[in-house]
């Protein structure tokens, strides 16, 4: 070819000649394609596509993956371009209208180049490849997330891809602030994983800890964003999740601009925000575009709920075994009338009937929907009815199995229901054994766990562990948006205030 | 970074003090000196508070120094460990106290039959997960349970209906000595301030250090004399020196519609706020014996004061005529520590820093 | 080592843990308790405790045996009942009038003191006669006997036809040497009936009973002013009638406040009570005009309510009870005068002048004139 054509194909890249030729790209086009035939052994969907470029006719061969390619792009971009259009005065090779290209000369690289979905150009008596960023995987398009459904709050949720995931995260903060750090995990995954943070405002020791943690991991592949989770918590061994996993972009940027870090994960469409705390799981997006009064009426429910899931099977059992004192007397009298058909002790029945229930649940996670409706119907009514007049359970424990499962379901985070639900049997355990005390040494334990729990370097306890009277505007209630002028303290950020000016009063103008 | 601030020292302060025994003291002060005992916890108040300013004046000098650190300064390596020694016991059998304190009371009132070092075994678990941690974690604990049993003493307000004021008639009817015979018995509710050698160091703000103590061990007073008045209003003078436990019986009048037996509720939930007690005295314990071994980590110490606790328990098998017996001894220790020690140390500084400064010129 | 140890703290909880579980299907709860004297003064206890079977056709089970004590009486309970007995949530004590004509039967109830798990909100009642006919008292239309006696000793409560003495009022008014027991009283011919009050003295031996409207006089004194305090009076200066008693009229009395104040003189405590109360009419058998002569209807109240007074007082008086409580106020105010008469205070107070000065005000007269 003719220099200048050579001029418009090159880049930056430089010719290593230092390296051995055999993993070098060849002159002869033939050699170039019989050698990438060779690494990729047993892959039919490996396209070669043999043509002549240009006016001057000069061999060229593109090849791709099939599937992982946008047709579209290669056939009008790449290659029409090559083939059909020639333009009149310019000599040599019209180049493809494609942005995202660049060159290289080794093998390992081209052989990464088609496994991430882009496509190759070759040249007949050229050494060098050119990459094209035709990526075009199937995607799904954007949803409402299953999960975390709001009301009021946007209907979009994260999807596979990562980089369109940053761009959802872009269209809510556009300031320059926003930082993204880009890392690698997984030797056979490649995932790319992006931590987001706002640099003003999020505290540089915990990105320090973030980062390092990140790059410490050393495993094969990470396939979901809850498996990276649990590779970079502080401790394994708790029940609760030290890390909020969303699917939200608008949850996943108002905790960013709390000062918090945003792990997008790609190929994964849950999103992890760290570091958390205890009661930023009972927070959901719906709270903020309530009425105040109302939304504070929700939080208290929530914690409300919260303890009933975790406490009221194991209370209900202690007070029938142990301390029959506190009842009152008809209650009592009307309990112990429907325990009495039942042959079972307490905690076998109280076990029987949530073991019952988890199994209810889970069988409902994988019916398909039109049955789903059915047999959550005759599960839950007809089987509870039948157990109780066949006189293997009583009435009452219906009730409580009943109350605690309505219950977990009211916690907005996944995560934290499920803790509840296995905690439950923890504690029924330790009131079957120890009646009221054992609730309170459970409970106790508990509490003595979450004060020391810590997420990320930050008291996952706050703002109750260590006593934050500030950050309590935003946790059992919710005040109304216009006096939380400050950002929550749990998360150390460097920049604190976040709202203006104050409201005129009354008739000031 | 392993501070505490200032809301957290009040109530470690006040977490220490308040424990195992408010449940008697109301009937422990009518004993001696009918229903004036309540004048009697306000005296002590007050002395304990100057008790408390001693240690704060001792220690205000050295103000990085935990206690074994300020015993290897102050009397060299050797003698220093030596006199640290009791010390360390004297914590080591007040945090054992509390223990078997409210074993006992758990065991009257809830689990009758099983044995006493299983009940023990059940209070280590959670304490064991908080004093293993340092002082920040202790702290957070202290202020969390404050705050979370703070409205414990409303219930007793339903009682007052039902009291006779006239029975706090007449004041002073017997002059002031019983008041005064009565203070020896208000030692071991009012012990705490020695944990001050332990957290004024990590305290954020030292300035307010005494405008601190001032604050819990008023809140301590008020709530000691809530209660003491709340059962001397309730009980006739004559009934309140039978009852062991004046609180709990005044408690179990208590009944409302959906629950009934309210004193099992409560002290039930009380042994959350009995944990704060024991665990503060059990972290100075093995905060020392880490020190003195100069391990920076005192869970395996704290594991192990566990450990020996429920062994203790098992053998001794204490009952409560033993407990009251040893409560008596430790409050003459308590009183030593409290009282005697601080003036010493305060003279003992004094010299040295004069004797320091006067081999330096 | 720390999981080694963490694996054996959990297999000895496990293990030895559920010690003191006890169901309370299980449970034979004591609902009602009852303590008589046989004619040979040998004690015979007896307990009711409701039945959970649903193939029982009686609700309830009930047994009388004689006993050392009340703790030793509940073997003989355990060996026919059902299950074990358990004192948690006994409604009611019965005792019979043969137990209290005897002094000292206070200690009986010891256990249910010491017992951490019994209740002290135990009814104390008196029966007139034998106390096991009233637990073997089985009506068709009412709930379970304990229920019922537990209901209708509450609600007479609330109109005051009667005290509700609690065990710890009971043990109140036994250890305190300023005040007297008064305990509710019951009766049984073929329905159970809620007589009045019965009076004890310091040791707990029964002194006088009384009925509904001198039950309202002690609780006036008493300063317990809540509930309804309905009277029924025959004025004074208005024409009897033959059939019908013409001259009768009820009143309730609202807001009573009371107010005692304590003297000594000469030797002797001097008690002065004043008595304010709103009253409004509801019965009036003779014409009046409430508009125009209020006073006069005030006057005839009050008068009438000073001489009830006086004669309850004296009648306490007569048998050296304190069943009001001066001696609380005795202690309170003039405690030098009270300690050399505190043992016997009763002997004092009889000595005493009791005076109770009533103040009427005639609130409403209701619908018609």
């Amino acid at each position: 070819m003719s220099q200048a054509t050579e001029d418009r194909y090159s880049c930056s890249c430089s010719l290593d000649f230092s390296k051995e030729n055999v993993h070098m790209l060849n002159h002869d086009l033939s050699q170039n394609i019989e050698k990438a035939k060779e690494l990729f052994p047993a892959a039919p969907d490996l396209v070669v596509f043999r043509f002549a470029a240009g006016s001057q006719e000069i061999p060229a061969a593109l090849l791709y993956l099939d599937g992982l390619n946008d047709k579209n792009s290669i056939n009008n971009h790449i290659l029409r371009p090559l083939m059909y259009e020639i333009p009149d005065d310019k000599p040599g090779i019209p180049a493809p209208t494609i942005s995202g290209v660049r060159t290289v000369t080794a093998w390992s690289d081209v052989e990464k180049a088609i496994l991430h979905g882009e496509s190759v150009l070759f040249f007949e008596g050229k050494p060098k490849a050119w990459i094209y960023s035709t990526q075009g995987w199937p995607q799904r398009a954007i949803e409402d997330p299953q999960l975390e459904s709001s009301l009021k709050g946007a209907h979009q949720g994260f999807v596979e891809t990562g980089k369109q995931n940053i761009a959802l995260i872009r269209r809510y903060i556009a300031n320059k602030e926003l930082r993204i750090l880009e890392h690698t995990v997984g030797q056979r995954g490649q995932s790319k994983v992006w931590i987001m943070y706002l640099n003003d405002v999020a505290h540089p020791e915990i990105l320090q800890e973030l980062t390092t943690r990140i790059d410490k991991i050393d495993v094969d592949a990470v396939i979901n964003t809850g498996e990276l989770a649990e590779y970079i918590e502080d401790n394994p061994y708790s029940p609760f999740p030290q890390t909020i996993t969303t699917e939200r972009p608008d949850s996943a940027v108002s905790q960013l601009l709390q000062g918090r870090f945003i792990v997008i994960v790609d190929r994964s469409p849950g999103v992890i925000i760290a570091p958390t705390t205890f009661t930023s799981f009972f927070q959901s997006v719906d709270d903020y575009s309530m009425r105040w009064q109302i939304a504070s009426f929700i939080r208290l429910l929530r914690f409300i709920a919260f303890m009933i899931a975790m406490l009221l099977p194991a209370f209900y059992i202690a007070v029938i075994s142990f301390n029959y004192e506190i009842i009152p007397l008809q209650l009592l009298l009307s309990i112990a009338e429907s325990r009495s058909r039942v042959p079972f002790p307490p905690l076998l029945e109280a076990v029987l009937m949530e073991i019952t229930l988890e199994m209810m649940r889970e069988a409902g996670i994988r019916l398909p929907a039109p049955v789903g409706q059915t047999i959550g119907i005759v599960g839950g009514i007809v089987i509870g009815q039948a157990a109780v007049q066949a006189g293997v359970v009583s009435n009452i424990m219906v009730i409580v199995v009943a109350s605690t499962a309505i219950a977990s379901f009211i916690l907005p985070s996944y995560d934290m229901g499920t803790t509840v639900r296995l905690l439950r049997f923890p504690m029924m355990l330790m009131a079957s054994m120890f009646g009221i005390i054992g609730i309170i040494i459970g409970f106790v334990t508990l509490v003595a766990h979450l004060t020391a729990l810590e997420s990320l370097g930050t008291p996952y306890g706050s703002p109750l562990a260590p006593f934050r009277w500030s950050d309590m505007k935003d946790t059992f209630i919710r005040l109304p948006l216009w006096n939380m002028v400050k950002r929550p303290k749990s998360a150390r950020p460097i920049q604190d205030i976040r709202i203006g000016r104050k409201r005129p009063k009354e008739d000031e103008s | 970074m392993n501070e505490i601030t200032l809301m957290q020292y009040i109530f470690l302060i006040q977490g220490a003090q308040v424990g195992t025994g408010i449940l008697s003291l109301p009937r422990t002060l009518a004993e001696v000196s009918g229903t004036d005992g309540w004048i009697s916890l306000v005296v002590a108040w007050f002395l304990n508070f100057l008790a408390g300013y001693v240690i704060l004046l001792t220690i205000r000098r050295y103000q990085d120094f935990t206690l074994p650190d300020l015993f290897n300064y102050l009397f060299g390596k050797w003698f220093g460990k030596l006199l640290l020694l009791p010390l360390i016991v004297y914590y080591a059998c007040y945090g054992w106290m509390v223990l078997i304190n409210a074993m006992l009371y758990i065991k009257a009132w809830f689990l009758p039959k099983t044995s006493e070092y299983m009940i023990v075994l059940l209070f280590a678990i959670p304490s064991y997960l908080i004093v293993r941690h340092g002082i920040r974690v202790q702290a957070r604990y202290s202020e969390l349970v404050f705050y979370m049993m703070m409205w414990m003493p409303l219930i007793f307000l339903v009682t007052l209906k039902y009291g006779h004021w006239i029975h706090l008639l007449p004041l002073f009817k017997e002059g002031f000595e019983p008041i005064l015979n009565a203070l020896p018995k208000t030692v071991f509710a009012y012990a705490g301030n020695e944990i001050l050698f332990f957290i004024y160091p990590f305290l954020n703000k030292k300035q307010y250090a005494v405008h601190g103590l001032f604050i819990a061990n008023t809140m301590t007073m008020l709530i000691y004399v809530y209660i003491t008045i709340v059962c001397f209003v309730f009980f006739t003078p004559d009934e309140i020196t039978l009852l062991n436990q004046p609180a709990l019986s005044l408690l179990k009048t208590i009944e409302f519609r959906f629950l009934e037996r309210v004193d099992m509720l409560f002290l039930a939930l009380y042994l959350i706020v009995v944990t704060k007690t024991w665990s503060a005295y059990i972290y100075c314990t093995v905060f020392s014996t880490s020190q003195m071994l100069k391990k920076q980590d005192h869970s395996k110490h704290t594991l192990v004061y566990f450990i020996a606790a429920i062994a203790c328990t098992y053998v001794l098998n204490p009952t409560w005529n033993q407990s009251e017996r040893w409560t008596t001894m430790l409050s003459n220790a308590s009183m030593i520590v409290l009282y005697v020690l601080p003036v010493l140390l305060l003279i003992y500084t004094f010299i040295f820093e004069k004797y320091r400064r006067w081999k330096a010129a | 080592m720390r999981k080694l140890l963490i694996g054996i703290a959990a297999l000895a909880l496990l293990t030895t843990g559920c010690k003191d579980r006890m169901d309370i299907e299980s449970m034979s709860l004591s609902l009602l308790i009852g303590i008589d004297l046989d004619n040979e003064n040998k004690l015979i206890f007896s307990a009711s405790s409701p039945v959970f079977s649903k193939e029982a056709k009686i609700k309830e089970e009930n047994y009388s045996t004689p006993a050392v004590t009340l703790r030793a009486s509940r073997d003989n309970f355990d060996k026919t009942f059902m299950a074990l007995i358990a004192g948690g949530k006994t409604q009611a004590i019965l005792i019979g009038k043969s137990v209290m004509q005897h002094k000292g039967w206070f200690k009986l109830l010891e256990p249910f003191l010491r017992v951490p798990e019994n209740s002290l909100n135990t009814r104390i009642v008196i029966v007139d006669g034998p106390a096991y006919e009233v637990l073997q008292y089985q009506p068709e239309d009412k709930p379970r006997l304990p229920l019922y006696i537990a209901e209708i000793i509450d609600t007479s409560l609330k109109r005051n036809l009667c005290v509700k003495t609690t065990l710890q009022d009971l043990r109140r008014a036994t250890y305190e040497r300023g005040i007297t027991a008064s305990v509710t009283q019951l009766h049984k011919d073929d329905r159970v009936i809620v007589t009045g009050t019965a009076l004890l003295d310091e040791e707990g031996e029964f002194k006088l009973s009384i009925g509904s409207e001198e039950n309202r006089l002690l609780r006036i004194l008493q300063h317990e002013t809540e509930g309804e305090f309905p009277f029924t009076f025959q004025a004074l200066n208005q024409p009897k009638g033959e059939v019908f008693p013409e001259n009768a009229y009820s009143f309730t009395a609202e807001n009573i406040s009371v107010k005692t104040k304590t003297g000594h003189t000469r030797n002797k405590f001097k008690f002065d009570i004043g008595v304010k109360m709103r009253v409004v009419l509801s019965e009036r058998l003779f014409p009046f005009d409430v508009r125009k002569n209020a006073r006069k209807l005030e006057h005839d109240i009050e008068q009438q309510l000073e001489n009830r007074f006086k004669k309850f007082i004296a009648k306490i008086q007569k048998a050296e009870i304190d069943p009001i409580g001066l001696g609380l106020y005795a202690r309170a105010y003039k405690y030098r005068n009270w300690k050399p008469v505190q043992d016997h205070w009763g002997e004092a107070l009889s000595k005493a002048d009791v005076n109770v000065k009533v103040k009427v005000t005639i609130a409403a007269m209701g619908a018609i004139k």
